[in-house]
């Protein structure tokens, strides 16, 4: 193609062009698959210069604002919880020009939506370092699903549970986490009025060697083994 | 017995992609694991921008509130979490100088000045070893450049200046400071190159 706008590329990912010169770029960056390559290159030294600013050190109780701000929020999640489902959805159904190019997130994402459509396999996937546990509703919740993201190191997940019934004050779910017939608890949580909840799941041993996955209606506050009626399970 | 409740917040060390995970999905502890690895870095940036370190750390509540809300539009095929942050981060801080113009008299953005040793790595996160890794050699990439090049850049990361307002800003041709722009960041971007091709 001819016409490149190579040496205009460092100060576009600057912002540093004026704004008849970045429109032209931008226009020709939409169909010139080298300009593009080359202002990632650029774009990505922009990205790094935050590295060589000189340190400064915030106050102590900044984090603390930051996280007290974020507390008094509605739940980030609950009202966009659709569309982030849709999201998991259409990022599986669209044109993904090239897998290999798709980050570790990527697959996690890709993974969740593929048991989001039914296309997984009842019980389990695992790609690269991470694993997705499926968890599929019983008699007592047919309508229920669940996932259980584990991490790399297998010490630390993320379950997300929809479409689980709503519990009165007095009781709660609780997860079990078992191998060799020994049952664990992961999680006590609630769902909210949607039926969602989406928890940390901790195990003092690795999640990854555990083999099989519940979850039980508890009174609240858990139990040290269950005792109500199983809703989700699933196998590792 | 191993009873863990509801909402409970465990530090755990994950992957910067993990954790937006976390985040998306509404948990503050690991938005508290984020600030911790990045917040200092974000202030830091938002400080040489404004010139105000009370300013300074709204805009860093600023960045990791919107990190929060939009954490599910993170899309990890568009860069690492660290450019997004840094993206967010900037823009937040330049947006705010220009708005509120509370850049103190005399306040210079500029880079840091000086090269960097590489820390050891014992007892440290393996994103803060990263990172450290990152910081050096970037430190050094512009620590080497000619200060009439840095000066320019400075002042086109910083304040996002076009080349018309750095040329009347330093009292140089046009066409001069577009060449010590381009010359600059060709240069950084051979320095990253090289140095990654050197530490593999």
């Amino acid at each position: 193609m001819n016409g490149h706008v190579f040496d205009d590329l460092a100060a576009y990912a600057l912002g540093s062009l004026e704004p008849q010169e970045q429109q032209r770029v931008s226009g020709h960056l939409e169909q010139c698959g080298s300009c593009q390559k080359e202002l990632a290159a650029y774009q990505a030294v922009t990205d790094q210069l935050m590295l060589a600013v000189p340190e400064r050190t915030p106050s102590p109780d900044l984090r603390a604002r930051i996280l007290n701000q974020v507390a008094s929020q509605a739940d980030p999640i609950l009202n966009e919880r659709v569309s982030w489902i849709e999201r998991l959805k259409n990022f599986l159904i669209a044109p993904v020009p090239a897998w290999g190019l798709v980050a570790a997130l990527a697959i996690i994402v890709a993974l969740i939506a593929f048991n989001l459509l039914g296309l997984g396999g009842n019980q389990t996937a695992a790609a690269n370092d991470f694993r997705v546990v499926r968890l599929a509703g019983t008699e007592s919740a047919a309508a229920a699903t669940g996932w259980i993201v584990i991490s790399r190191d297998g010490q630390a997940g993320t379950l997300i549970v929809q479409n689980l019934p709503p519990l009165g004050e007095a009781q709660q779910y609780q997860l079990w986490l078992t191998k060799d017939g020994e049952r664990k608890s992961g999680a006590v949580f609630s769902v909210d009025s949607s039926g969602y909840a989406s928890n940390w799941v901790y195990s003092q041993e690795p999640l990854s060697e555990y083999r099989q996955f519940g979850i039980t209606i508890e009174p609240r506050g858990g139990s040290p083994g269950p005792t109500g009626a199983k809703v989700l399970g699933g196998k590792l | 017995m191993n009873y863990f409740q509801a909402g409970q917040v465990v530090h755990t060390v994950m992957d910067d992609e993990l954790l937006m995970v976390h985040i998306a999905a509404g948990q503050t502890g690991a938005l508290g694991q984020l600030y911790d690895l990045y917040g200092r870095l974000i202030f830091s940036l938002a400080v040489q921008i404004i010139g105000d370190k009370s300013v300074a750390e709204e805009v860093t509540q600023d960045v990791f509130i919107q990190v929060w809300n939009k954490a599910r539009t993170y899309d990890p095929v568009q860069g690492k979490v660290v450019s997004w942050l840094a993206r967010i981060a900037r823009n937040r801080a330049i947006d705010t100088l220009r708005r509120q113009d509370v850049r103190p008299e005399g306040h210079q953005a500029e880079f840091a000045d000086d090269a960097l040793e590489e820390l050891a790595s014992t007892d440290r996160l393996e994103q803060e070893v990263e990172l450290e890794q990152q910081r050096v050699r970037l430190r050094n990439a512009v620590a080497s450049l000619p200060e009439q090049q840095r000066a320019v850049l400075e002042l086109a990361y910083f304040l996002e200046m076009s080349h018309q307002e750095i040329a009347n800003r330093l009292q140089e041709p046009l066409g001069t400071v577009k060449t010590r722009l381009r010359l600059g960041m060709q240069k950084l971007r051979q320095a990253l190159v090289e140095d990654s091709v050197s530490s593999q």
